[in-house]
């Protein structure tokens, strides 16, 4: 055996050697959790929602690393648990979720000090790595120091052990005889959230109303959920803002591709569920990556409405609403808990024309209660105009008294004779001394006053306040 | 293997040895590593190093430390009594980069490179503020010149690649040493998260505890033992620097290998000290969570809560006490708790989730998970009166209850500050503290009960 022949061998061996020494110590066996099946997703209004897969799982007897890899990259790792049957021989000891991720960055501060191959006006060489900031790379080769471009660099095989492609779940395990076995995998991810929309359609008569309630699922998250079960959950959940590692924020474009169910056989059947109601929609269905859509859970129900025009008496404040209120019950055609949402005012015009009529909102209304939406009209329909409001003191029997006076001019623009309610909150000491129209106080500081206005008329206000003589 | 191949791969495994810095590196060979993280991202990361000294004074380097230590934190010892005296310690981040590298050659010569055409141009250097400014070789004076900088080679070998810890010292004798390294760093925390499971009527729980650590320090640590502090971080870092020297003394807390997998729990003094009893991987960039409690079928309260000046929503908490004769009672640290409850198929829902502080034993938890739908309140101040040196306040509140068949009770509370008394009240009430006046208001199924109170608040 000659030294030169053996000498060679060493080295080639203990370089070999060295490029393997740069991969991390691998566990002794790893295991990929399967495919993600039987999808049940429970989805709330506040952007988060509530993930279960079926996922099997086989290993060997011994020490394991369990890894799921295709996972929602808006998952929230803290709450992911990987429930097994009771009768399966593994302990869970550990689990991790690693987001170090492959960046050519990150690749390269591995290599400060070390050679890289540089490829650039179609020629490539070897240089040393001293410094990487940002998009400029500091080399040094035989030639000197200079600054190249992070554009077409070569690393050796194997410089990106140790960095994940996508953020990986795993649970370090322990199993005392070999496992085959289905495993549930459940976390809380963001990206998915709904709520509610209606439309009350009813006519300038206000004879008769109709109220239709759509739930509007829609998914921000670059992730597909398919053939799943869905449930929604009507209520307002508590929840902790959250710092997420690893999370990338996307950019959120909507494909604004959304569409409507109606038929009899697709629906919710709702269910008590704690403090909230729980929509579970009654066929599988596929909640694709930026997909908004809607389904139907309030068929159109014809309903009683009441509705009363509102405004403020106040300085420079001239908006008025219209406020529906439609009772929740059985006899009024609903009686269902009714989540809230946005509403969309459609009217209909004598000639049968339907028109949009503006939007508001409804909070959570449960069964028997009253649903109450105000529609904004700001100055259009009914306004204000020379409003004044002086104090003054005059002389009485009494001694000096001080007297507020109110006086405004409400005008209307309908086309038919109504009742407004104007409210005023004067502050909590005046007390209302006369006024020529119907009032009444709602609490300590606000009085309600209903004036009636002819159709396209003008009516004067004038209310006094006098100190209050509560005191003592 | 032909001889060109065997000459390539030498020198490539010689470059790749050649790790460059400055020093001769020493770095030891790490034996053991010991990380205790507080709450509050920081961490107190203590490494047994074996060196291979020499008699009299040498460097020791570090050049892989994690990239968020506190330099003043940093302390070097060699706990079996080694003589040997630590004559400097430092921390070098003066790192390569091109403006420094530049700015060293201002009045000397270096290279203009025109990749296009391949000519170079040797130029001396003026200045490399706010662009650069170039003397050529005929005296001529260039601004922002194209072309590609090229100092000579070598021009940057006193500058450092990574941040590095130095130490020279002393040592009387030659041989194997073991050195401890310790010091403080940041990109390491540590927060619990619990899972609360409800049963069917909300009287009672299971809890399971974990402890979730995040490792964002830019540095991984093999098979390190992890112990967790849960406490206020502010008190426990003024203590710091007194206890760093207790700490290191107690080398001999080696921890048996047990294949435990759990925490260990010890108070130290304010704080509790949560102890893993096996080491444990923790990679850059990882998230990791491991056990930490559990505790089934201890009691809970659900209860329905309500502001009754400022109305709003009907709050549901969910209410119990750590104790121990209830199956709990270990010291909770500070985290999320998620509250899960089964639906009519069985399957696990989620129902809200709330953050718990640091809960010592005995004391009493109350989670608010969410609001009722079915419980609707209303509040409305009725009357204001002045009564010269004080006033009154009378409130009236309207609570509905739209389940079909579950009575409630609903805890109302008015907040009310300086000194007061309630004249009257058409509900039994208590003073649940200094500012808080309280009524358990009972709401039958699908039916309404209304409250009225006032209260007198009078100042001297």
């Amino acid at each position: 055996m000659s030294a030169g022949k053996t000498l060679p061998g060493l080295i080639a061996c203990s370089c070999l050697l060295l490029l393997f020494a740069l991969l991390p110590a691998l566990p002794s066996s790893a295991a990929e959790l399967g495919p993600a099946s039987d999808l049940r997703v429970t989805i709330y209004s506040q952007d988060v929602s509530f993930v279960r897969e079926t996922r099997s799982l086989s290993l060997q007897a011994g020490e394991s690393l369990i890894v799921a890899s295709d996972v929602s990259e808006r998952l929230r790792p803290d709450t992911a648990s990987l429930l097994l049957p009771a009768d399966v021989p593994l302990q869970l000891l550990e689990h991790n979720f690693d987001y170090d991720l492959v960046e050519p960055g990150k690749l390269l501060r591995r290599f400060l000090g070390s050679p890289i191959v540089v490829n650039s006006s179609g020629a490539s060489m070897t240089v040393t790595l001293l410094s990487l900031n940002g998009d400029s790379l500091l080399v040094e080769s035989p030639e000197g120091i200079s600054a190249a471009p992070l554009a077409d660099i070569a690393l050796p095989a194997g410089s990106d052990s140790g960095l994940f492609l996508q953020p990986t779940l795993s649970w370090q395990c322990h199993a005392t005889q070999s496992v085959s076995t289905e495993a549930e995998l459940q976390y809380l991810t963001s990206g998915l959230s709904w709520n509610a929309d209606y439309e009350l359609q009813f006519d300038e008569e206000l004879q008769s109303a109709t109220l239709l309630g759509w739930t509007t699922i829609r998914n921000t998250s670059d992730t597909d959920y398919r053939n799943a079960e869905m449930m929604l959950m009507a209520g307002d959940i508590n929840l902790v803002p959250q710092e997420q590692p690893g999370y990338r924020s996307a950019d959120i474009f909507l494909d604004q591709a959304y569409f409507k169910y109606s038929p009899d056989w697709f629906g919710y059947y709702s269910e008590q569920l704690f403090e909230y109601y729980l929509y579970n929609l009654r066929q599988r269905t596929d909640i694709l990556a930026r997909q908004q859509k809607q389904i139907s859970f309030l068929s159109p129900s014809t309903v009683d409405i009441r509705s009363r025009y509102v405004g403020r008496l106040e300085w420079l404040y001239n908006e008025f609403f219209q406020v529906f209120e439609i009772d929740n019950t059985e006899e009024n055609g609903l009686g269902i808990p009714l989540p809230a949402g946005n509403v969309r005012f459609v009217g209909t015009t004598q000639s049968g024309t339907r028109l949009p009529a503006g939007d508001g909102k409804t909070k959570h209304t449960p069964k028997n209660d009253t649903i109450r939406i105000e529609r904004f009209l700001g100055d259009s329909l009914l306004w204000l105009s020379d409003f004044n409001d002086r104090e003054s003191l005059f002389k009485s029997g009494y001694g000096l008294r001080a007297v507020r006076e109110i006086d405004v001019l409400v005008h209307s623009r309908l086309d038919r004779e109504t009742t407004v309610y104007l409210s005023h909150r004067p502050g909590l000491e005046w007390e209302v001394v006369e006024c020529d129209v119907q009032w009444e106080r709602l609490d300590a500081n606000t009085c309600e006053f209903a004036v009636q206005i002819p159709a396209g008329g003008t009516v004067p206000l004038h209310v006094v306040y006098g100190k209050s003589r509560r005191s003592k | 293997m032909n001889s060109k191949l065997m000459a390539g791969l030498l020198a490539m495994s010689c470059m790749l040895l050649q790790v460059q810095s400055v020093y001769a590196a020493n770095a030891g060979e790490v034996e053991d590593v010991h990380l205790t993280v507080y709450n509050g991202n920081l961490s107190l990361i203590r490494e047994l190093r074996s060196f291979e000294l020499s008699q009299g004074t040498q460097d020791l380097v570090l050049e892989d430390v994690s990239g968020q230590l506190n330099p003043s934190s940093v302390h070097l010892a060699f706990p079996d009594g080694a003589e040997f005296e630590l004559l400097e310690q430092n921390y070098d981040y003066d790192l390569v980069n091109t403006s420094k590298l530049l700015e060293r050659f201002i009045g000397r010569e270096l290279t203009l490179h025109n990749d296009y055409d391949g000519t170079s141009l040797r130029v001396t250097l003026l200045s490399t503020s706010g662009g650069t400014v170039v003397r050529d070789a005929s005296g001529q004076i260039l601004l922002n010149p194209p072309g590609r900088v090229i100092l000579p080679a070598g021009s940057a070998d006193e500058l450092l690649l990574r941040p590095t810890l130095s130490w020279k010292l002393w040592s009387a004798g030659a041989g194997r040493r073991l050195g401890e390294i310790s010091y403080l760093s940041g990109g390491l925390d540590w927060n619990a998260d619990y899972v609360l499971m409800l049963n069917a009527d909300d009287t009672a729980a299971d809890l399971e505890g974990w402890v979730t650590l995040t490792n964002n320090s830019g540095t991984t640590y093999k098979d390190a033992h992890l112990k967790l502090v849960a406490g206020d971080v502010n008190r426990v870092r003024e203590q710091m620097k007194y206890k760093l020297g207790m700490e290191i003394n107690d080398m001999t807390s080696s921890m048996s290998d047990l294949r435990g997998g759990g925490f260990q729990e010890e108070s130290f003094f304010e704080y509790h000290l949560y102890d893993l009893e096996r080491p444990t991987t923790i990679r850059n960039s990882q998230q990791k969570q491991i056990g930490l409690l559990t505790a089934s079928g201890f009691p809970v309260a659900k209860k329905f809560l309500f502001n009754g000046q400022n109305g709003g929503d009907v709050r549901v908490a969910v209410e119990f006490t750590n104790e121990e004769e209830q199956g709990l009672g270990m010291p909770l640290p500070a985290g999320v708790l998620r509250v899960f409850k089964a639906d009519s198929k069985g399957q696990a829902q989620f129902v809200g989730e709330d953050r718990i502080d640091h809960t010592p034993r005995d004391e009493d938890l109350s989670v608010y998970i969410g609001n009722a739908f079915d419980i609707v309140g209303e509040a409305i101040q009725t009357e204001y009166t002045d009564i010269g040196r004080g006033y009154t306040q009378s409130y009236k509140v309207v609570l509905k209850n739209h389940k079909e068949s579950e009575d409630v009770v609903v805890t109302v509370r008015a907040y009310i500050g300086g000194d007061w008394s309630m004249d009257n009240s058409s509900l039994p009430w208590n003073k649940a503290d200094a500012t808080t006046a309280e009524w358990e208001v009972p709401v039958p199924a699908d039916g309404e009960t209304e409250l009225t109170y006032t209260y007198r608040v009078v100042w001297r």
